[in-house]
């Protein structure tokens, strides 16, 4: 790697997701330091305007807007964060497989990326997240548990989220595999699993970060679709997403409170993908942009 | 070419079956079975009642079993009862269907018609401040939450301005373009960013190339470089992504007929699940995924087609 400086507008976008990660995270002390908390419902303030009490209005039960956004971001961040690593450890286990044996398992391995890729998702993930815990066997006393929800909406995304990094992977791995020193590796008597894990993986890290970087973003709109369409995180917990899904009836009343989250959203979404670009830009100036566009079109 | 095209539609066909299978096998995981309602309608059923109803149902039979006679009547042109629409689910599918087409033909070809030349217009100046600006609105494109600039959409449009209608079809009014106005800019605004993007990082890729390199030495004019010589190249890749899109396009579908209560199919599979309208979640679906593998096949026949065009082109130059 060069002594090539990461773009501007990469610095800018991994500030951006600092500052967010950080304010989420401090959420309590924000919240503890203004008198706030996002629980307490005020019928008798419902839809406020902006006050000194309420810095950004309360919502149609009358919970502090910003309490709520910043309560919204804890889980948004945390469920697009845990997803894309999930989706990124999936990804890079089949492509290393697909990649390191070749051969039937490649063809196979590849074909399920294909066909992953080809369907139509939403509509598939929707019946998956109607399904009920209970009829999976599950213990009863999980059910409606705040941790199970989170867990399954972090299976769902990552569920459809690893293929670009599988392709991407395979790729890479199918280069090595012929480069001397894993030949040397592998006449020396390593093992398969000992060159994956000793002298591929470690090439591959630098492109599977830009590529879990770059799905992040894809990662946290999913979230928020699900949540919007009532299938992600439940109420009462807020997320950005399910703090959408009764803006639309209260958008005639009450612009802000759909204003808000989505704003948010885009905002996260927007600097994670300039952190990627950037990203992959210093790791490969000339590849520009046509590293995604391989991996999605299977070259 | 027609061996490609059968193994082509033996792979879908497959897809089908395993997705037809696994979605069967899902549905009956999902709350609200006819038993769970049967025991709402009288909760003084006993566990054993329970148990003699099922098998009444033919529900305590494997999955595999019960799988395969409902692909066996399937087969036969047996979708069975929607519950929600009270009607054969045959009758309830085309016209959602015909919704869902007119919604999607619309955005591709708009997407499509504004995003390629924006693309090629990015790649042909780097560093211009107009692909400056063309690459931020296409980066705001694939960021933007769907959902929320649908929302933003009636905001500004519907309760503002007063212009155009919130959602619906209105068919009861007349009908009319207006209607589609809104759901056909959402959904093309959702799939636009991306095709700038795959556009222009595919057309930086072709000027790079030693023939273009040729072809600038030789004099011409860029614009016969770019369109005469770079353009067919660099459209295959994007091709093959476009044809990989209607997975995409239908999941944007759903999201935009939701927020639009724009009756076409993406809709059409919400209400059924949140219904417990299990036949017609199973078939709907079923029906999306065979569009969107028929799909991926004729965006592969176009690409052999253009490929092998392109090869026998350059070997008679």
């Amino acid at each position: 790697m060069t002594g090539r400086r990461v773009p501007g507008s990469a610095v800018a976008g991994g500030g951006l997701l600092a500052a967010l990660a950080a304010a989420a995270l401090l959420a309590p002390l924000f919240e503890a330091a203004l008198g706030l908390d996002g629980e307490t419902v005020d019928l008798f303030n419902r839809f406020a305007a902006p006050s000194a009490a309420h810095p950004l209005g309360t919502d149609e039960l009358g919970r502090d807007l910003l309490a709520r956004l910043l309560r919204g971001g804890r889980v948004s961040l945390a469920v697009g964060l845990a997803a894309a690593l999930a989706a990124a450890g999936i990804g890079t286990a089949v492509g290393l497989v697909a990649g390191m044996r070749g051969g039937w398992v490649d063809a196979l391995l590849m074909r399920l990326t294909d066909g992953v890729v080809a369907l139509p998702l939403l509509p598939l993930l929707i019946v998956l997240a109607a399904v009920d815990p209970a009829k999976l066997g599950l213990p009863a006393a999980w059910a409606g548990q705040p941790w199970l929800e989170l867990g399954r909406i972090v299976a769902l995304v990552a569920l459809v989220g690893w293929t670009t990094v599988a392709r991407l992977v395979r790729a890479q791995a199918l280069a090595l595999r012929d480069r001397e020193f894993v030949i040397a590796a592998r006449a020396l008597g390593v093992g398969p699993l000992g060159v994956a894990r000793r002298h591929v993986l470690p090439n591959l890290l630098a492109p599977v970060i830009v590529a879990t970087t770059l799905s992040v973003g894809n990662v946290i709109l999913l979230e928020s679709v699900l949540s919007f369409l009532g299938l992600g995180i439940q109420p009462p917990t807020p997320s950005w997403g399910n703090m959408l899904t009764n803006a639309q009836e209260l958008v005639w009343r009450s612009p802000a409170l759909a204003l808000w989250p989505g704003g948010l959203i885009f905002v996260t979404v927007i600097a994670a993908n300039l952190l990627g670009d950037g990203l992959q830009d210093r790791l490969d100036p000339r590849a520009r942009g046509t590293r995604a566009l391989k991996a999605r079109a299977g070259q | 070419m027609p061996r490609v095209l059968l193994a082509r539609l033996l792979q879908s066909a497959a897809v089908l079956l395993a997705v037809s299978f696994a979605v069967y096998g899902l549905i009956g995981l999902m709350p609200g079975d006819p038993i769970d309602l049967m025991l709402s309608a009288d909760p003084r059923l006993s566990s054993a009642d329970v148990a003699r109803l099922k098998a009444l149902q033919g529900l305590d039979r494997p999955l595999l079993d019960r799988y395969l006679s409902w692909l066996g009547n399937a087969l036969s042109g047996d979708f069975g009862y929607s519950r929600l629409y009270a009607r054969p689910v045959v009758e309830v599918l085309p016209a959602a269907l015909a919704n869902t087409a007119q919604l999607m033909a619309a955005a591709l070809c708009l997407s499509l018609l504004i995003g390629l030349p924006l693309g090629i217009l990015a790649a042909t100046r780097p560093g211009s401040p107009r692909a400056a600006a063309i690459h931020l609105f296409a980066l705001a494109g694939i960021s933007i939450p769907p959902f929320w600039l649908a929302l933003l959409l009636i905001l500004l449009f519907a309760v503002l301005l007063g212009v155009l209608p919130a959602g619906g079809t209105g068919i009861g009014d007349g009908g009319g373009l207006a209607f589609l106005v809104l759901p056909v800019t959402a959904l093309t605004l959702a799939g636009l960013g991306g095709h700038v993007r795959y556009m222009r990082a595919s057309m930086r890729e072709a000027l790079r190339q030693d023939y273009v390199r040729t072809a600038r030495a030789k004099g011409l004019s860029e614009p016969r470089v770019v369109f005469g010589h770079a353009l067919r190249n660099a459209l295959l890749p994007v091709a093959t992504i476009v044809g990989l899109e209607f997975g995409t396009l239908f999941s944007g579908a759903l999201v935009t007929e939701t927020v639009f209560a724009w009756p076409g199919m993406g809709r059409l599979i919400y209400d059924a699940v949140m219904g417990n309208d299990y036949n017609l979640a199973l078939v709907a679906l079923l029906l999306a995924t065979a569009t969107t593998l028929a799909g991926n096949v004729l965006a592969d026949l176009a690409y052999l087609a253009l490929d092998r065009r392109i090869r026998f082109g350059e070997g008679g130059r």
